[in-house]
């Protein structure tokens, strides 16, 4: 019969548990604490990963989400300690294997199940040292779904570690749902207030027009009620002649006083595209732009980041013009990359040229461009792929009209590409 | 000692030492790996420096564990120097002390990254 623990192991070892239960529950505190505050999806996912690694002791991690376009490719959110790309690849190689055996049943999947499953798959939950995937759930549906490699320090996953990590996904399954619906109501404002502008706008291109007709018209009416005086202040008429000539004078001056009347109110309201360069820091011009779209673009399931060196000089720009071209590249980089693209707005001294100038590049790690389209890239109605069955809407205007706008503001666009690594959009601003 | 965190830069030969303070959690805890992302990219050895680290919070040890894991995936080095207790009782109750590579001081980390 084995002999019992002598009393000061057993309290030992039972101190040691409490310590740890400890320690799961507050893993648990912090990350119930932390993801009422974080609203961003990434942030999200940096917080659940980091939090579970430190409470479960594992060096590996990936969460993926399932795409709203396509179940069988999921979107990598994030990973740590395993290589973003190999990470990529390893959620798109299990996703259909995995998502079949979680549909009937959500739980969790261990890596020894995959070794029923296609040899290749099996090999590679093997080689990336994954332990376990689990299911992220929202009101019963698959939102996405982790992956964890093996406990470094304490052994295998025992119950306990098994049910904390069912609590932190419960938790987690609900921030994102929240994430999602509350940058999907970020991005829906923005759209309103861009709609808004585009009625302004045209708004405004309507009393152009009408000014223009409007002058168009004054001249020949003038001849008219020129000619028709003449010809009433020749005598004699016969009385018919004479009133139809009054009439129609009447008329002819009435007319004139309805398009006054309306050249009044065109001019009124008319503003032509004027730009109005000023001194200003382009650093915290586009950190709020950033902010404000940051939510549509973690929407569609991409990460924007931001960075801006430090002690940037002041530049000329007119702020409108350039959060309208910034826009623009980032709108391209959304249109023309697949979800799970990264795409960092980045804000430096443009060192080729002794920092006399500002460099803001758009770069998204994205397919790229094929080099034989780079030469009219700014052209406008110009799309990488022209073809009939593209599958990116729109008129091929985003990158002539930022290229026409970082003109007026005596700036440069360029762009650089490498297929397969992505691409970058430069603005070159002077400073002032 | 304040909570408030932050981390300090300096490059010794093919090493650059991080010392890092305050409070390692969920908010500093993905600047501490992007820093230590971005000098792994560079291809140079870390030493982190947890002396003056006064609260580690589950987060923390989350990217101490993914920096380590992406040192040892690439030719470089990382090794953790003079924990403070918060750091120190975390990793001991964890069992982590043959993952992280530890020494008494930041001197010693060097010592053995550079020769």
């Amino acid at each position: 019969m084995p002999s019992r623990p002598d009393p000061a192991t057993q309290t030992n070892h039972a101190l040691r548990l409490v310590a740890r239960r400890e320690h799961e529950l507050l893993a648990l505190s912090e990350l119930s604490q932390e993801l009422t505050i974080s609203l961003d999806l990434y942030g999200v996912a940096d917080l659940f990963l980091f939090n579970l690694m430190g409470q479960l002791g594992t060096s590996r991690s990936a969460l993926w989400l399932i795409s709203e376009h396509d179940r069988r490719v999921p979107v990598l959110l994030r990973s740590h300690g395993i290589e973003r790309r190999t990470a990529a690849a390893l959620g798109a190689a299990c996703a259909s294997w995995l998502l079949e055996r979680l549909d009937g049943e959500p739980r969790i999947v261990f890596a020894s199940e995959a070794d029923e499953a296609a040899r290749a798959i099996s090999l590679l939950i093997r080689r990336e040292s994954i332990a376990l995937f689990a299911p992220v759930l929202s009101r019963g549906e698959i939102l996405g779904f982790l992956a964890v490699g093996p406990r470094v320090g304490s052994g295998a996953y025992g119950p306990v570690e098994l049910q904390a990590l069912q609590t932190s996904l419960g938790m987690v399954g609900v921030a994102l749902h929240n994430t999602k619906l509350y940058n999907r109501l970020l991005e829906n404002n923005r759209q309103l207030r861009l709609a808004n502008e585009n009625l302004m706008e045209l708004d405004r291109l309507k009393s152009e027009f009408l000014s223009n007709v409007n002058h168009e018209l004054r001249t020949p009416l003038t001849v008219v009620i020129a000619s028709l005086q003449i010809l009433l202040d020749k005598a004699p008429h016969d009385p018919e002649t004479g009133e139809f000539l009054t009439a129609a004078l009447s008329e002819a001056l009435s007319l004139k006083g309805s398009l006054e009347n309306l050249l009044d109110f065109s001019d009124l309201t008319r503003n032509r595209v004027q730009f109005q360069l000023e001194t200003g820091d382009v650093a915290s011009t586009l950190r709020t732009y950033f902010e404000e779209r940051l939510p549509g673009v973690t929407h569609g399931l991409r990460e924007l980041a931001f960075h801006a060196a430090p002690d940037l000089p002041l530049a000329r720009f007119d702020r409108q013009r350039l959060l309208q071209l910034v826009d623009a590249l980032v709108d391209n980089a959304v249109k023309f990359t697949p979800e799970g693209t990264r795409i960092e707005i980045r804000v430096s001294p443009d060192e080729a040229h002794d920092d006399s100038r500002i460099r803001i590049d758009v770069t998204d790690d994205g397919p790229g461009i094929p080099p034989e389209h780079m030469k009219d890239l700014f052209d406008s109605f110009s799309q990488v792929d022209g073809s009939a069955t593209r599958r990116v809407g729109g008129m091929g205007l985003g990158l002539a009209f930022a290229n026409r706008l970082a003109e007026r503001m005596n700036g440069v666009l360029a762009a650089r590409s490498e297929p397969g690594t992505g691409s970058t959009f430069s603005l070159f601003l002077p400073v002032a | 000692m304040s909570d408030a965190f932050g981390i300090t830069e300096e490059v010794r030969g093919r090493t650059v030492l991080l010392r890092v303070r305050g409070k390692l959690d969920a908010r500093s805890a993905p600047h501490l790996q992007e820093v230590g992302s971005r000098i792994r990219s560079r291809k140079l050895n870390l030493v982190l420096d947890l002396s003056g680290v006064t609260f580690m919070a589950s987060s923390g040890l989350g990217s101490l564990l993914s920096l380590a894991e992406e040192f040892r995936q690439s030719e470089c080095r990382v090794r953790l120097a003079s924990p403070s207790p918060a750091v120190e009782s975390v990793i001991h109750l964890l069992n982590l002390h043959q993952f992280l590579t530890i020494d008494a001081s930041e001197q010693e980390s060097i010592h053995a990254l550079e020769t």
